[in-house]
């Protein structure tokens, strides 16, 4: 069977079939539809009908808004058409994000319950020996504080871990969305479980190591201030842990866009770290403030929500102290009292941690690629499928 | 009668108020989403603001504190209640000036710049019967009792020490008629401005757009959620819900502006007299009894028929 717009043969099974017409995938279906003519010889599509897609050159080969794409390459973003775009994708992509939100997230974070949990009751159980005992911690109390620890340490990774992998998924779907295709949740599940997921933990070992080695830098440098009493080589310290801290954060920055690099473009760990400083360059102020104002609104969204719900869920434990306070205002002096309290207390940190974290999972990432798209036009650096990587789609893909 | 037709929960896109204006902003130009445009400047504002009033209010009370090097005595609760009488004036001052300056001056500058230079023709700042503006006044107050009642039942529930409630209610209290003024201006004067134009004048009005009558509902919830006073949610919530169904039978924001003003005036008076140990006051703070709020709440309830009734001539073509 052939594609009835590239004449190539098309793999079986992969067809994408309208009224008994076969293709390749749905972008050669829309060709096919819109009148479009694949010429081989040049790679390129020619319209013969009179797009009104055209772009500013007039060149009507190369359409400027791409069918279903949510921007036009030409045009690049205001801050409303930032939000107004990052809204649209929220919206769009909303039921497959909130469905790998909940499959990564809520094991995580019920592990990161407990973890939380058990560590404060072991503090809890410790107070209270130290309350009733006189005598110092044996070997096995000991061993139960090293084990909340170590389950608290365990906690918090596989919380993360989970976190890392939801992202990748929701990062994965509304790159695709975004340039006007649909993923299905199953390949955003092989997206999660490749070798990306790999290629992520190593960005993130590399910037670890980074900032171990500004922190060394930065302890160097106090160290060498206390040498003798030269008060030029203190201010000349203070001078360079300034500067240090400065570029850091200029750094960090300048590697804002690394995870959405890796999984738009398909690069290599290394080459992520240029590709979002190349970017950025030219607009770090502008993707500062932006981010800042885009990170304090999203807080400030999620507080209103978070802040009713965290009352209701510490609601019995708010109910328990003000009875203390209320009965004997010595209680809140007494560790008995105050360990049996904490004792749960965390659990419902752990929840509102959750909370939070899921609402921005569903909101930070999309923001975030479209200003890595927003950035991309401004350094013209949108790629227009060719008839021969569109070829290479996924057939399962299709428009929205 | 037969042929008069009723919008209710039509789009208010289609009524005639919305015709007259030239939507030439730059959001509408580009055909943008309309719910996008109430979010955006609904989150962002209110973020602005109560970051910049947090900043603000630590710059003032260090400065104040520095310069005129205060020192507080007793326990953690007493330092607070100190600290609260003292510095309640520099708190108000910062309430006023961020409510007028990031939340008013932004809401302006978005409507104008995104949405239509016909700014307040837009928000509706326009005249509207009195009649519409006193029953507004009045079923407020007539719901202020059952208000107050699902407060008091939460914090009764949760038993919340009289210390904490005393260093709350210290804000609002007035010992002399000079700080009762300034109180007015600041608790009462200043939201019924700002406050409404921000949330009937530009979100609900940005929504009624799309969602018609659903508007006012989502905006009263949300005027519950922004004030983060989750003992007083569901309080606010409905008065949020009173104050946004104003504006959208009346298409004015008289009626809410002044239902606004009236609920927080009641509210300064009540801590007024009560700090001047007056009967009614004390009564009004302590437990209401049921019956008076089923009474008030049947008058209420009538009352509101009334409205629907008397503005009745904006939804008819």
């Amino acid at each position: 069977m052939k594609c009835e717009y590239c004449h190539k043969e098309i793999p079986p099974g992969t067809e994408v079939t309208v009224n008994n017409h076969y293709f390749c995938n749905s972008l050669h279906r829309y060709y096919w539809e819109n009148g479009q003519v694949y010429d081989s010889s040049q790679s390129k599509l020619n319209s013969n009908t009179n797009s009104t897609q055209q772009n500013s050159s007039g060149d009507s080969n190369e359409p400027s808004i791409h069918p279903g794409r949510m921007f036009d390459v030409q045009k690049s973003m205001t801050l409303g058409d930032i939000f107004s775009t990052s809204f649209e994708l929220i919206k769009k992509t909303f039921t497959r994000n909130i469905i790998i939100a909940i499959v990564f997230l809520i094991p995580a974070g019920i592990l990161f319950a407990y973890g939380i949990e058990s560590f404060f009751s072991t503090i809890s159980a410790l107070t209270k020996h130290s309350i009733n005992s006189a005598d110092d911690f044996d070997i096995d109390q000991l061993t139960l504080v090293f084990k909340g620890m170590g389950l608290y340490f365990l906690a918090i990774s596989a919380f993360w871990l989970g976190y890392q992998a939801a992202v990748i998924g929701i990062i994965k779907i509304g790159c695709t969305t975004i340039n006007g295709e649909r993923i299905s949740i199953n390949q955003a599940f092989k997206k999660i479980f490749s070798v990306t997921y790999f290629q992520s933990l190593g960005q993130i070992l590399l910037i670890v190591l980074i900032f171990a080695a500004f922190i060394l830098a930065v302890i160097i440098i106090a160290a060498l201030m206390n040498i003798g009493n030269f008060i030029l080589l203190k201010f000349i310290g203070v001078l360079l842990i300034i500067a240090a801290v400065v570029f850091l954060i200029y750094l960090i920055f300048r590697w804002y866009f690394i995870l959405i690099a890796l999984i738009n473009d398909d690069l290599g760990v290394i080459d992520t770290f240029s590709k979002s400083s190349y970017v950025i360059n030219g607009y770090w102020w502008r993707t500062l403030g932006i981010v800042i104002l885009i990170s304090i609104a999203v807080n400030f969204a999620i507080s209103i929500i978070t802040t009713p719900i965290s009352f209701v869920l510490l609601w019995g434990h708010l109910a328990q102290y003000f009875k203390m306070m209320n009965g004997n205002e010595q209680a809140l002096n007494d560790p008995k009292l105050f360990s049996g309290f904490m004792k749960s207390y965390f659990s419902f940190f752990g929840i509102i941690i959750i909370l939070s974290n899921f609402l921005q999972l569903l909101i930070m990432p999309l923001f975030k690629i479209v200003i890595y798209y927003d950035l991309k036009i401004r350094k013209h650096d949108i790629k227009e499928p060719s008839v021969e990587s569109s070829s290479s789609v996924n057939p399962e893909l299709s428009f929205e | 009668m037969n042929n008069e037709i009723t919008q209710n929960n039509a789009p208010e896109m289609k009524s005639p108020q919305n015709s007259s204006i030239d939507f030439n902003g730059s959001w509408e130009k580009k055909n943008r989403s309309i719910t996008a445009a109430a979010f955006t400047g609904l989150i962002v504002i209110g973020a602005i603001y109560f970051n910049v009033q947090s900043i603000l209010l630590t710059v003032f009370i260090s400065a104040y504190k520095a310069i005129f090097n205060i020192h507080f005595h007793g326990d953690i609760f007493e330092k607070i209640k100190q600290a609260t009488n003292l510095f309640k004036t520099p708190i108000l001052i910062t309430v006023v000036l961020t409510e007028f300056l990031f939340m008013l001056v932004p809401t302006l500058w978005i409507v104008k710049k995104w949405h239509t230079r016909e700014v307040l023709k837009y928000i509706r700042i326009r005249l509207c019967s009195l009649n519409e503006i006193l029953l507004a006044v009045l079923i407020t107050i007539f719901s202020l009792p059952f208000c107050y009642y699902v407060s008091e039942l939460l914090v009764r529930s949760l038993d919340i020490p009289e210390v904490f409630r005393d260093i709350g209610s210290q804000l609002f209290a007035a010992k002399t008629s000079g700080q009762f003024i300034f109180l007015i201006f600041a608790i009462a004067v200043t939201p019924a401005i700002c406050e409404e134009i921000f949330f009937r004048g530009y979100f609900q009005r940005t929504m009624e757009r799309k969602i018609g009558a659903k508007s006012f509902i989502l905006t009263g919830i949300l005027f519950g959620l922004f004030h983060m006073q989750p003992l007083s949610l569901v309080a606010l919530s409905i008065l949020g819900i009173l104050l946004s169904f104003f504006y959208y039978r009346s298409k004015s924001i008289f009626p809410s502006s002044a239902a606004h003003f009236t609920n927080n005036f009641i509210a300064i008076s009540l801590m007024y007299t009560q700090s001047n140990s007056s009967r009614i006051g004390v009564m009004l703070n302590g437990s209401i009894p049921i019956s008076i709020v089923i009474i008030t709440l049947l008058i209420s309830s009538m009352l509101i028929l009334l409205y629907i009734n008397i503005t009745q001539h904006n939804f008819t073509v």
